[in-house]
């Protein structure tokens, strides 16, 4: 039934015969309409409801228990004014950016090293190596780091004094000079899985016998790299860059468990201050209104990123 | 005769079910803090388990109330839980709780209000007894008197522990370094807060950081107590007129202190807030590296692997941690007094003042109320909590001092005794001063100020800011009256 329903060709009939055969064409496929209710009922409870509840939470105080009235507008006010939230997007900005860049060279250059290997079984391990991370709970990574950063007996103030660069120790977290750059090195070398796995998957698709041809014509590795690789790998590169964007934009464990935004706000972002806002404070409106902000943003950056799979897609 | 039979017995069984069913048991579900019976770890080896006991007596004795005690999670705020429980109206019926979270929180109606319950006799404490006749005799008027003050008029928590802080100091460390402190007064190393700002300076010239200690807005408790503690020394002279109508020295609720900004009888303006702020700044330099964002485990550990002489902490539960983790001579001691040394409007203050005290309580929620089982409640909350209980129950995990008369200290808590002794600081954590956001924007402002990111002026003027809005926010949602300050 599959395959007829995908081969039926378009236009093969008029119209009128067109619309006639649709109610039919769904009662014979009414099991699958009934098997996509489910993940459609859930994505509509879990996903979708709790996006429009915050939209409509925004424009009322509720404390989450019985306070609850309606303000209009005047989180969103509020938000224009509040220091707390216009340092915590110039943070973010920050700290994404940086994320972006690192977290696309990086699995690129990986990328590249692993498709140049001569061996299949090696190129076979140094995957494993990348992808390995990924099973690694994330507040572990961010727990080591946290110890890395200790200013009396972490790894990095023990390493300088080693070194013999003691006069450079520093407490990393605690000063608000250096903790988001501190924050922002978590995880370093900055090679997510996904992104080094699309990106991987990118330079697989590049025929071998253009490499060849490049080769034949006399044309080294950063040649190739400039004028093969990164213009083949282009759909990949930005939807990698776009998906970095996403989760750097979502992301608040690493501000909660590392710093919690502190000290003072120097390391405060969006998504930390509408989770304080909420279970801190219980302004739950307030942060239903971040929440509608940070939705809208990614709900933009999710429409590029459509457009650009798809872009990928027609390729 | 078979089917007969077999007729029978299903009959049977179904008025075994149905007369089951129709018993109707009640579940009493409970939380009791630090006293859960947990599974031992290897971190808590030996975890109480007195609970269980009392809990088995008293079902044994009601037949058909069952007893539930209910872990809370270690990996959520006990702010964020009660949030979640008691919106899903699946709160525990009884609640351990600080009264302050209890002032905070009693807008929502989430807690029965206790007073009519405790004027009441209380049958399980013996005859003689304080409190047999009246449950409120069995703890003293100072208890209620500290817990009292919610602004509502109403008595929501039953307070049976009290705690105090204190710095846990490493003798060995400051004997190696040459500093042979003694005590001062009964309670103190140090004669007043100069001199321990001076002798802790002596330690960091040294080259050793003197004090661990968080101010992590995570786990910011320790930077709090410093806070509440010098901010009552300084405004000594000026406190008894922001106080409810015929009350005695308490600590301020928030009523009470908001209505004092409202009506200007404190503000970030005045002169002894700017000594106030240089008190602590000056205080500031004695604290570990990376304070600002360093948890209180991590503090913990700095202190008991002797990198730091004096770890500011609970006096009545690390002190169990400090005597199983520490491998030197260690006393404890208590913050000294901030007297006319230090800044002149200190000039009348003759005492320190005690953090902690009487906290944790146990609350009754709605819940007994809404499922109309408020006298089973309290008859558990009667049984659990006097003295015959209470007192196994400390005795088998001296986690705090009990309250209740008639009960003895733990010996391993005896040394904080004294610190029990000193007034109850007015001026209590910021967060139960005015209001969570307060506490939170008023740390960070200050973490911003001793780290340089703004001037003292900015500081004066965003703390003035801060003060009047959560002032005006919290009189507004509670619809008090300021009045009775300016009569």
């Amino acid at each position: 039934m599959l395959r007829r329903l995908a081969t039926s060709p378009p236009g093969a009939k008029g119209n009128s015969a067109r619309q006639s055969a649709l109610p039919i064409r769904i009662w014979r496929a009414k099991w699958l309409y009934l098997a996509l209710l489910t993940p459609v009922a859930l994505l509509l409870i879990f996903e979708w409801l709790p996006a429009f509840s915050a939209l409509y939470n925004s424009l009322y105080i509720w404390n989450g228990g019985k306070v609850h009235f309606y303000v209009g507008l005047e989180h969103y006010e509020r938000m224009l004014s509040d220091r707390t939230f216009r340092v915590a997007i110039t943070n973010l900005v920050g700290f994404v950016f940086f994320r972006v860049i690192m977290q696309t060279v990086l699995p690129f250059f990986a990328a590249e090293m692993i498709i140049n290997l001569r061996s299949q079984r090696w190129s076979y391990w140094w995957k494993i190596i990348f992808v390995f991370p990924m099973v690694v709970p994330t507040i572990l990574n961010y727990l080591i780091w946290r110890f890395i950063y200790n200013p009396q007996v972490g790894l990095l103030n023990e390493g300088l004094k080693l070194v013999g660069l003691g006069e450079y120790t520093h407490a990393w977290l605690g000063d608000p000079l250096t903790v988001m750059w501190a924050l922002a090195f978590v995880r370093f070398p900055w090679l997510p899985t996904l992104q080094f796995l699309i990106i991987l998957g990118g330079l697989q698709t590049i025929p071998q016998e253009v490499h060849e041809s490049a080769a034949i014509d006399g044309a080294g590795f950063w040649r190739r790299l400039f004028y093969i690789d990164i213009p083949m790998t282009r759909r990949q590169i930005t939807l990698a860059m776009i998906l970095t964007m996403l989760f750097m934009t979502q992301r608040f464990d690493l501000f909660l468990v590392m710093t919690d935004g502190g000290p003072g706000y120097s390391s405060m972002v969006p998504a930390l201050q509408l989770y304080q806002s909420a279970f801190h404070f219980l302004e739950f409106g307030y942060a239903s209104a971040i929440g509608v902000v940070l939705f809208v943003a990614m709900l933009s950056l999710t429409v590029i990123n459509l457009r650009v799979s798809a872009g990928a897609a027609n390729d | 005769m078979f089917r007969r039979l077999l007729l029978v017995s299903l009959c049977l069984l179904i008025f075994g079910a149905l007369a089951g069913y129709a018993q109707d048991d009640i579940t009493i579900f409970a939380t009791v803090g630090a006293y859960y019976p947990d599974e031992p770890t290897e971190n808590n080896p030996n975890p109480p388990s007195m609970m269980n006991d009392i809990v088995a007596e008293y079902e044994a004795a009601n037949p058909g109330v069952n007893i539930e005690l209910v872990d809370v999670p270690s990996n959520i705020s006990g702010d964020q839980w009660r949030s979640t429980v008691f919106n899903g109206q699946n709160e525990p019926h009884i609640i351990v709780n600080n009264y302050i979270r209890v002032w905070q929180e009693q807008g929502n109606d989430w807690y029965v209000p206790l007073n009519d319950y405790i004027e009441a006799p209380n049958p399980y404490i013996p005859a003689g007894t304080p409190g047999h006749e009246r449950w409120a005799d069995s703890i003293p008027e100072v208890v209620w008197n500290t817990t009292y003050h919610t602004g509502s008029g109403n008595q929501y928590v039953v307070t049976v522990n009290a705690v105090a802080v204190g710095f846990f100091y490493n003798i060995d460390l400051l004997t190696e370094m040459g500093n042979d402190t003694k005590f001062d007064l009964p309670y103190s190393l140090w004669a007043d807060w100069d001199t321990m700002i001076t002798e802790m300076g002596a330690i960091a010239e040294a080259g050793v950081e003197p004090l661990a200690m968080s101010m992590s807005t995570a786990s910011p408790y320790t930077y709090n107590w410093f806070d509440g503690t010098s901010l009552t020394s300084m405004y000594i002279d000026h406190i008894e007129s922001w106080w409810e109508p015929g009350a005695t020295w308490h600590a301020l609720n928030q009523r009470e202190f908001a209505c004092a900004i409202q009506n200007g009888l404190i503000s970030a303006n005045d002169d002894a807030f700017a000594d106030w702020i240089q008190l602590l700044a000056d205080f500031e330099p004695m604290w570990v590296d990376g304070y600002a964002t360093m948890t209180w485990d991590e503090a913990y550990r700095l202190f008991i692997t002797g990198k730091t002489p004096f770890l500011l902490g609970n006096a009545a539960s690390q002190t169990l941690n400090v005597t199983r983790d520490a491998d030197f001579n260690w006393g404890i001691s208590y913050f000294p007094p901030v007297t006319e040394t230090t800044s002149a409007y200190a000039a009348n203050n003759e005492s320190a003042y005690l953090v902690g005290g009487f906290t944790a309580g146990f609350t009754m929620t709605d819940r007994a109320r809404r499922e109309g089982i408020e006298d089973q409640v309290i008859d558990f909350f009667m049984y659990m909590t006097a003295q015959p209980q209470w007192g196994r129950i400390v005795t088998e995990s001296p986690r705090s001092i009990p309250t209740q008369l008639g009960l003895d200290v733990p010996d391993a808590l005896k040394p904080t005794v004294a610190f029990l002794e000193l007034p109850i600081r007015a001026l209590k954590d910021p967060d139960p001063r005015l209001s969570r956001r307060y506490g939170e924007d008023h740390r960070r402002l200050m973490q911003e100020y001793f780290t340089d990111q703004i001037d003292f002026d900015t500081l004066i003027a965003e703390e003035d800011r801060l003060m009047t809005r959560e002032a005006r926010v919290v009189i507004a949602e509670n619809d008090w009256s300021c009045d009775f300050q300016m009569e």
